[in-house]
C-alpha cells in the first residue's frame, strides 16, 4: 500500500538528568504535537540506555511513538534486540518504531573493545540482523545460518503488539545500506555518510542537496515496488528560526567548508522562518518523497509552529 | 518474580499490586524460551508505573549482552528509577538459550571467568572517572562510564548460582547471593538439580560461601528464589508426589529452600527456620503466588 506521505515529525534526544525530567520531556514533546521520541546508542556523549529510556518516555505518555535512531548493531545480539523491540512494544501497547544500522561511530567500537570492520561486512551483519528481527517476530519458529549468526528454530517470544512487526526503520548514507534499508525497512533514514566513523568534514559535503537526490535513488533501486510504501525520514542538523536565513548562513557555512547558498540548501538543513521552513519541508518532500522531519532535542521547543501548521497533513 | 503479561496493563497491574502487597522487589528473569518479557524493558516499566517498589533481574545470562551495554542500561535503569535498581547477574546456564541464539556454550568455568570480569567491569564503568580493562573476555580502553548510577558505589549486585565457583564469586563481588540449585544440566528441572538443593546440599553452600566470603559474611544477603510454593492442608502427600518425580525422599523435598508447600502458618515457620539456618532473609515467590503469598509477607517482611 502506498504511504500517503503526510508529515510526521520525530526529536531525538538523548536522555535528560533525573525520571521527573525525562518523562517531563517526553511528554512536553507529545504535547506539542511530535509523534516520535527517538533515542541515538552511543557509549561517548551521551547520557542513556536507549531501550530503557523509550520504556520510560512510553510509560509517560499516551500516543506518543518511541525508537531509536538508531541502534548499533553490533552492540548487542540481534536476537536479544528482536526480544526488547517486541516486548517494549507489548508494553507501550505498540508504539515502538525499531531503529537499527550498521553502526559507524569508532569511538562505540574502542569503548565495547570490538573490532571495526569494513563497512561492507557490518552492512552484511545488518542485513541478516534484519532477518532475525523479521523471523523472531512472525509466528512460529525460523532458523538462519548466515555468515555473522546463527539461528536455530527460534519461535521468538513474546510476539509484537503492531501487526506483522513494529515499523523497522533502517538509517544511513551509502549505496549498499540504503539499497538494502529500500529493500528491508519501512521507514528510511536519509543521512550524511559517516564512513569516516566520526561526523567530518566529509559528512558534511555528502549532505548537499544533489547527495541527498542521490541517496533517495539508491533507496529506490533497493526498494522496486516497494518504494511508494516506504516512509523516508531526514534528521536536521543544521536548525534554525531565524529572520534572517541568508545571514545565517554566510556566518556559519564557511566553518563546513561550504558556500552560503549550498549550506541553505543541504539535505540536512532546516533554517529560516516559520514559513521558510514550512516551505523547504513541503518542497522537499514534493521533490524527494521526505515526509517524516527529525529534530534535535535543543530544537524541538522553538520548531513547535512548524509542527502545528505541518504535521498531519 | 514475573516474566508474562496477557496485556501491557496486566503488567502495569502486577507491578502496582506487587508494591501495594508490600513486596519489596518485582524481579524478570532472562531467557529467549519461556520467559516472554524481556528483562530491561520490563523492569523499566514496572519502575515507572511504580514509586518505591524495587526492580531486579534474576538473573541477566552474561553471555547476552556485552557487559559495557550491560553496566550503561543498569545505570540508566537506576538513575531513572531514583534508585531501585537490583541487578542480578548470572553466568548463563539454560543450554536452550544458547542454541536458539547461536551462542557458544562454553564450559561452566570459562562462562564463570567471564561473568567475574564482567562484574569488574560494571562496577568500573559506575564508579568516578575513565575505565580501562584488559581482560581475557572483554577490553575495555579508558571508558568514563555514563550515566551514573544513584545508587552508590553501585546498585545491589545479586550473583546467583549453585557451583562452588560461582559461589566464591559471589562470596567476594555480590552485596546479595542468590542460593541455586547447581543447573549444570542446562534445563530448570531435573534429578541433579534437586539433588544439588537439598538441606544438606544447602548447608554445604552456605559453608562454602562463608568460608569464601570471610568477614564480607555478615554483609551479605541471602536470597533464594522459592520456584515451587504449594497451599495445601496435606503437605505429606504432596511432599510424596515431588520426592518420587524428582529423586530426593519426602523430607527433602520439604526441606529443600527452593519449595514452600503447606498451610500459611507451615510455610511462615518453614522460613523463619530457613532464616535460622541458611541466612535466607529475602525470600522470592512466583508471580502466579503473588496474592496467597501476601498475608506471609504481611507477617514477614521487614521483622
Amino acid at each position: 500500500m502506498a504511504h500517503d506521505r503526510r508529515f510526521r515529525f520525530g526529536v531525538q534526544a538523548s536522555g535528560a538528568g533525573s525520571r521527573r525530567e525525562w518523562q517531563d520531556k517526553a511528554r512536553k514533546i507529545e504535547a506539542l504535537g511530535y509523534s516520535t521520541l527517538y533515542m541515538p546508542d552511543h557509549f561517548l556523549d551521551t547520557v542513556h540506555a536507549p531501550m530503557i529510556g523509550i520504556a520510560m518516555a512510553a510509560e509517560a505518555t499516551e500516543s506518543l511513538r518511541v525508537g531509536t535512531l538508531v541502534l548499533g548493531n553490533d552492540y548487542k545480539h540481534p536476537a536479544v534486540v528482536a526480544k526488547e523491540f517486541a516486548s517494549l512494544d507489548v508494553l507501550s501497547d505498540g508504539r515502538v518504531e525499531a531503529g537499527v544500522g550498521a553502526g559507524w561511530m569508532k569511538t562505540d567500537y574502542d569503548a565495547l573493545g570490538l573490532p571495526y570492520d569494513r563497512p561492507g561486512t557490518r552492512i552484511e551483519r545488518l542485513g541478516e540482523a534484519l532477518t532475525i528481527l523479521k523471523g523472531a517476530w512472525s509466528d512460529g519458529p525460523f532458523s538462519l545460518d548466515g555468515r555473522h549468526y546463527t539461528i536455530s528454530d527460534y519461535d521468538g517470544i513474546p510476539k509484537p503488539a503492531q501487526k506483522p512487526h513494529p515499523p523497522i526503520l533502517v538509517g544511513g548514507g551509502g549505496p549498499r545500506l540504503l539499497r538494502l534499508a529500500g529493500r528491508e525497512a519501512d521507514i528510511v533514514g536519509i543521512n550524511p555518510n559517516l564512513r569516516a566513523g566520526e561526523v567530518s568534514p566529509d559528512a558534511v559535503q555528502d549532505s548537499i542537496a544533489a547527495m541527498t537526490k542521490q541517496k533517495i535513488e539508491w533507496v529506490r533501486e533497493g526498494a522496486g515496488d516497494r518504494f511508494d510504501a516506504l516512509e523516508l525520514q531526514i534528521r536536521y542538523f543544521m536548525t534554525s528560526l531565524t529572520d534572517d536565513r541568508r545571514a545565517l548562513a554566510e556566518a556559519i557555512a564557511p566553518g563546513f567548508g561550504l558556500d552560503p547558498d549550498v549550506a541553505l540548501e543541504s539535505g540536512v538543513a532546516l533554517v529560516g522562518t516559520v514559513d521558510e521552513c514550512c516551505d523547504l519541508l513541503t518542497k522537499r518532500r514534493e521533490e524527494w518523497g521526505v515526509s517524516y522531519v527529525v529534530l534535535g532535542d535543543d530544537q524541538f521547543e522553538a520548531f513547535a509552529p512548524v509542527v502545528s501548521r505541518l504535521a498531519g497533513t | 518474580m514475573c516474566s508474562h503479561a496477557a496485556s501491557a496493563n496486566d503488567f502495569r497491574e502486577k507491578a502496582r499490586q506487587a508494591e501495594a502487597l508490600g513486596y519489596s522487589t518485582l524481579f524478570v528473569p532472562d531467557h529467549f524460551v519461556d520467559h516472554p518479557l524481556a528483562p530491561m524493558p520490563a523492569m523499566a516499566t514496572a519502575a515507572a508505573v511504580t514509586g518505591a517498589l524495587r526492580v531486579g533481574s534474576l538473573v541477566l545470562g552474561n553471555d547476552y549482552k556485552h557487559p559495557v551495554v550491560l553496566a550503561r542500561e543498569a545505570a540508566t535503569l537506576d538513575l531513572l528509577s531514583d534508585g531501585r535498581l537490583e541487578l542480578g547477574l548470572g553466568a548463563g546456564w539454560m543450554t536452550a538459550d544458547y542454541e536458539k541464539a547461536g551462542l557458544q556454550l562454553d564450559r561452566p568455568g570459562v562462562r564463570i571467568d567471564r561473568l567475574e570480569e564482567s562484574v569488574a567491569i560494571v562496577k568500573g564503568l559506575m564508579a568516578d572517572g575513565p575505565f580501562t580493562f584488559h581482560g581475557k573476555h572483554y577490553t575495555v580502553t579508558d571508558l568514563d562510564g555514563q550515566p551514573k548510577p544513584v545508587q552508590q558505589p553501585h546498585p545491589p549486585f545479586i550473583i546467583g548460582g549453585g557451583a562452588p565457583k560461582i559461589l566464591t564469586l559471589a562470596a567476594r563481588e555480590a552485596d546479595i547471593v542468590g542460593i541455586n540449585a547447581n543447573l549444570r544440566g542446562g534445563v530448570a528441572i531435573s534429578e541433579d538439580a534437586a539433588r544439588s538443593m537439598t538441606g544438606a546440599a544447602t548447608d554445604e553452600k552456605i559453608a562454602r560461601l562463608r568460608a569464601a566470603a570471610g568477614a564480607r559474611f555478615e554483609e551479605l544477603e541471602i536470597q533464594s528464589f522459592v520456584g515451587f510454593t504449594n497451599f495445601t492442608d496435606d503437605r505429606r502427600s504432596l511432599a510424596e508426589m515431588m520426592a518420587g518425580a524428582f529423586g530426593v525422599s519426602p523430607d527433602e523435598a520439604l526441606e529443600t529452600p527452593v519449595v514452600l508447600a503447606g498451610t500459611l502458618e507451615q510455610m511462615i515457620d518453614d522460613l523463619l527456620a530457613r532464616r535460622e539456618r541458611w541466612h535466607m532473609s529475602y525470600v522470592v515467590v512466583g508471580v502466579d503466588v503473588m496474592e496467597q503469598f501476601a498475608p506471609a509477607v504481611a507477617k514477614l517482611a521487614g521483622t
